[in-house]
């Protein structure tokens, strides 16, 4: 896990006035661009399973800035560039039939580009339509 | 009939394929683009200054049907877990008083947001002109009508089960009394409807849904939780599964328009307003709604509002369209000013009007206090010394006479309604950014409160005319305010609002009456 | 999982779940357990459509049934209102009285279209797995379901697109959820005859799944020359949320919709052994029926019998009838020109049965939407124009 993506990281971590003189910086008074994305999926059975198998699994492998977190409702996750999910996978898994759209019935949050094409379900930092066409196949 | 060749052909290889076959959404929403077609009168009835692009693509791929399938799919969860499991639990009414008053406002509130988005993105339906993106509206459409259903169902679920059912029963019919209302319907209600397509498509999707409805809908769950309140996380992240294909649609939006010259012209004063718009009102309640609305703190409001709002919307969102021309927005600044003050001006306002309320507001108590100094130095000498006084002065209580809205006026801190945001604001007492200047247009005064709604108004007054609560109840009193706008409970004399959470000392109808609060235009003196 | 939870919840931790009990009260504060008590009922008892949808439109006293005061808080450029009673020609002294009859709100809607889904997926698979496609007839498969009944998605996504300012200008909600619903079905009519192309093509080598062919013949072909135009008038030549939704529904669908489904390719399909088109079409036809019965409920109960407005509704209803008439008569005369391309069949497809079926279609409309308005219409008469070119 990298620690910059965390939950509380940088600013988050303080309080009081010292929270207040970074928020009130003359450097905060502009947006600053994120490669980051984040997904907020809503616990469930189905998640639960795919958030611990695939997303902390073999997603974590491939994208070490991965970071997931538990907000009582829903699993919060941050990564930089993009995650990707692969229902099929999801199918064998949980044992049923389990398509892109099942797995859209708990995804709560996104912020990044998200979309879906054939079983995969991506969320990016990229673009898409701008930096890179959106395709059908 | 004749048989061609081809035909012949193809009916002879039939036998040989007998495998179950069926047809994918995906395949059908392939050929969507292609349902449009061009025709002499084809224009959009709402127009804009920009151009949308004819080929711009859908991210979700639904067909109607799929559509159908995956929203049952969420439906059968949630009311499955609402009707069977927290129904036993009796999981309605081991809600926090503090918290189950605040989802009075919230899912009530929320459900207006919702219902007008119904409009709002038929309106881009209609303007949109590739087929995917009319696809993706409509599908946002029938969505609006499931959130404004579901937040509907959050009362509904609470006048069932909760301890204190009214508000949670009549909020369609009680919300237009007080202050909160109007301010709420600028920026969930006309906001998404009345202007440019593009420029609502900006304030609905872009600003309202992509950045705002994070922590309003997904993080206010965790609040929820931690009061008590499992119904609202059940409801309100089932909502926000479909709000990922809204912000999908805002951006869309964008790219439809980005190789437009009157996008570089434009979009950047479009983008700044909607933000102002936005922010000018959800900053301040969801804050107020959040630490003034709960027992169990989770983190401080303008904590989750730099998450939310700064760092993941402002550098994911806005940051990344850098490179075609999207500018930070130069309201920003006075954006952080009122995430940390104004949710703290606007209790105070909100708490000296509260018989105007659908629910009930409490004042902090020691434990809150010693929390809203340590997260928000200064609080205390200001607002918690303000407030000990109210106290002191018997506010809670029915056989006082005492309400702070004259406290307020007796030591001169006049309120005012902004005319653009509707926000009401306090000049001599708010932290918040912005300050008090008056125009008049037309033979009619008009306040406003920040440089960001006087300037919208200075060049389009016309568009910002509603009155204020002021102007409307002038010179009325306020008890027959209230017993007109039915804020009164079932026995007929007890006000809905209280100024605590508590069982017992409600105040009457009588109890408002002897304070003898009349209301006055604070215009009237300029 | 292996991540500890952040957030203890109020209603599971022992200390908060004790605190949170300790600040309820142990007596309700009020009896009113009722959600809109305030409301008509229009059934025995206040329903949970009626619960849910009415009154989340927040309209001013000044639009009629309106529960708010004051002015729209943000107007358009030059301060045309977000709704306003000018945006129709029709008038009512409460825009709220409306109701589906079949009480849909969203959770009941999406759950049938979810079922008619789940089985159509089952049914495809059923039909594909025992070859019943060899039973179709191979011209009326390549040069009618190809072609013709393709083209006819366009007729469909047209009467869907009318519907996208009627979800925007529409003056209560009973009513916006109405006119959605009904646009929702119509896309999806389109969408399915798009499925039913994909899905012969899957099955029958050659067929084509592009929507070229049909969409060239919906923009030329003289046989659908009458409906493109009377669609595009419907979707952006009128602006009246009201009369929109009397174009569609009270006449151009009951009329010409009814014809080419119901009477055309329902009936036709029997004949040319094909039992998929029928598939589709029972759901088209239930979902007409569905939104007949709460566009009656509009137009004739709702509007047509306002205690002060009914006679002024009724007047414009007829006028609008009148304009649409005309045109929607054209539309389905033009169609009439697709039998030669289908064998005669005796009672079906010859002389006499075109002037049956177009009997059959007119005087279901007469009965159901003319005289519910008073309008004056001979259907002889029309049979006979629609007919003129039928020998």
């Amino acid at each position: 896990m990298t620690a910059k993506n965390a939950y509380n990281a940088g600013i988050m971590k303080k309080s009081g006035e010292a929270f207040a003189a970074e928020f009130f910086a003359e450097e905060n008074q502009v947006v600053h661009e994120s490669n980051t994305v984040v997904l907020v999926l809503m616990k469930s059975d189905e998640i639960d399973a795919i958030v611990e198998e695939l997303i902390m699994g073999e997603e974590a492998k491939r994208n070490p800035t991965l970071v997931v977190e538990d907000r009582g409702g829903f699993w919060w996750i941050k990564a930089d560039g993009k995650i990707q999910i692969d229902t099929e996978k999801a199918s064998d898994l949980l044992g049923k039939t389990y398509s892109i759209y099942d797995f859209l019935v708990n995804v709560s949050s996104t912020i990044g580009r998200a979309y879906t094409l054939g079983n995969t379900f991506t969320i990016t930092s990229e673009l898409m339509g701008l930096d890179r066409k959106l395709t059908d196949a | 009939m004749a048989l061609s060749t081809a035909t012949k052909a193809a009916s002879d290889a039939l036998g040989a394929n007998r495998a179950p076959t069926s047809v994918s959404p995906q395949e059908v929403h392939r050929w969507l683009q292609s349902f449009n077609w061009d025709f002499a009168q084809n224009r959009t009835k709402y127009p804009t200054k920009y151009h949308m692009a004819n080929d711009t693509k859908e991210q979700f791929k639904l067909i109607a049907k799929e559509y159908a399938r995956m929203e049952s799919v969420k439906d059968e969860r949630q009311f499955g877990t609402l009707l069977d499991g927290l129904t036993r639990l009796e999981a309605g009414n081991r809600v926090h008083p503090r918290w189950g008053e605040t989802m009075k406002v919230a899912s009530n509130f929320l459900e207006v947001g919702e219902y007008n988005a119904i409009a709002a993105s038929a309106m881009l339906w209609d303007s949109a002109s590739a087929a995917e993106q009319k696809n993706g509206y409509l599908a946002q459409v029938l969505d609006e009508i499931r959130h404004t259903h579901q937040c509907g169902f959050v009362n509904y679920y609470f006048s069932k089960h909760y301890h204190d059912p009214a508000g949670h029963n009549d909020a369609r019919r009680t919300r237009a009394i007080g202050p909160l209302w109007k301010g709420m319907k600028r920026v969930f209600a006309d906001g998404f409807i009345s202007g440019d397509a593009v420029e609502c498509s900006v304030n609905l999707q872009l600003v309202g849904e992509a950045c705002f409805t994070n922590p309003l809908i997904v993080a206010v769950t965790e609040w929820a939780s931690a009061n008590g309140d499992e119904i609202t996380p059940t409801v309100f992240l089932s909502i926000e599964t479909d709000e990922l294909r809204h912000m999908a649609n805002g951006y869309q939006t964008v790219v439809s328009i980005a190789n437009d010259p009157a996008a570089q012209k434009y979009l950047n004063t479009d983008l700044n307003n909607a933000f102002w718009t936005q922010q000018k009102y959800f900053t301040p309640v969801l804050g107020m709604l959040f630490e003034y609305g709960s027992k169990f703190k989770v983190e401080p409001w303008v904590k989750t509002w730099n998450r939310w709002v700064y760092e993941d919307w402002g550098g994911i969102w806005i940051g990344r369209l850098a490179k075609y021309g999207v500018n930070s927005p130069p309201s920003l600044r006075d954006a952080k000013k009122d995430a940390y003050w104004a949710h703290h001006d606007l209790f105070l306002l909100a708490y000296a009007l509260w018989p105007t309320g659908f629910f009930r507001l409490s004042l902090p108590d020691d434990e809150d206090m010693e929390w809203f100094e340590a997260n928000y130095p200064g609080w205390d000498a200001h607002y918690g010394k303000i407030l000990r006084e109210w106290k002191a002065l018997g506010c809670e209580d029915p056989k006082s006479g005492f309400l702070p809205i004259q406290w307020l006026i007796q030591n001169g801190h006049q309120v005012y309604v902004d005319r653009v945001s509707q926000v009401p604001f306090c000049p001599t007492l708010a932290k918040c950014s912005g300050s008090l200047r008056v125009h008049e247009f037309n033979g009619q005064k008009h306040s406003f409160s920040d440089d960001w709604g006087e300037r919208m108004w200075l060049s389009e007054p016309e568009r910002y005319e509603c009155q204020s609560v002021f102007e409307q109840y002038s010179g009325r009193e306020l008890s027959d305010v209230v017993v007109e706008g039915h804020g009164v409970r079932a026995d007929g004399k007890t006000l809905i609002g209280q100024p605590h959470v508590a069982g017992s000392n409600l105040w009457t109808v009588e109890d408002l009456k002897r304070a003898n609060c009349v209301f006055a235009d604070p215009l009237a003196g300029f | 999982m292996a991540i500890a939870s952040t957030t203890k919840r109020g209603l599971t931790d022992p200390d908060k779940a004790a605190q949170i009990l300790a600040a309820i009260p142990d007596h309700e504060l009020d009896s009113q357990r009722r959600m809109n008590y305030f409301v008509t009922p229009r059934w025995k008892r206040l329903s949970e459509y009626e619960i849910l949808t009415l009154y989340t439109q927040p309209n001013p006293d000044w639009i009629a049934g309106g529960l708010d005061w004051g002015d729209w808080t943000q107007k358009f450029h030059g301060g045309r209102p977000s709704w306003g009673n000018e945006s129709t020609e029709l008038r009512t002294t409460d825009w709220y009285r409306h109701r589906d009859p079949a009480r849909r709100w969203h959770a009941p809607y999406v759950k049938d279209k979810a079922e008619e889904w789940r089985y159509t997926t089952r049914f495809l698979e059923g039909y594909s797995a025992e070859g019943a496609v060899r039973s179709i007839d191979p011209t009326w498969r390549d040069e009618i379901l190809n072609k013709y009944w393709g083209a006819l998605l366009f007729s469909e996504y047209g009467q869907f697109n009318a519907h996208s300012s009627v979800s925007r200008d529409a003056l209560s909600d009973t009513i916006r959820s109405t006119a959605t619903f009904a646009a929702l079905d119509k896309v999806d009519n389109a969408q399915m005859i798009q499925l039913e192309r994909n899905f012969l093509s899957k099955i029958v080598p050659g067929f084509p799944e592009s929507t070229d062919g049909p969409k060239k013949l919906w923009l030329t072909d003289p046989i659908y020359r009458g409906a493109r135009e009377t669609v595009e008038e419907a979707w952006q030549g009128i602006q009246d949320f009201n009369e929109i939704l009397w174009a569609v529904h009270g006449v151009y669908d009951p009329l010409f919709g009814q014809f080419a489904r119901r009477e055309f390719f329902g009936r036709l399909a029997a004949h040319y052994g094909d039992s998929l088109t029928p598939f589709f079409l029972n759901q088209t036809q239930t979902y007409f029926q569905t939104t007949k019965a709460a566009m009656s409920d509009l137009f004739f109960y709702s509007l047509g019998d306002d205690p002060e407005f009914g006679d002024h509704n009724r007047t414009w209803l007829r006028a609008w009838t009148n304009k649409w008439l005309q045109k929607t008569a054209e539309a389905l005369h033009d169609f009439l020109g697709i039998y030669a391309k289908v064998d005669k069949v005796a009672g079906v497809s010859d002389a006499a049965g075109i002037k049956a079926a177009v009997g059959r279609v007119v005087n279901d409309w007469v009965e159901d939407y003319a005289k519910k308005i008073d309008f004056k219409v001979d259907a002889g008469q029309l049979i006979a124009s629609i007919t003129r070119d039928v020998k």
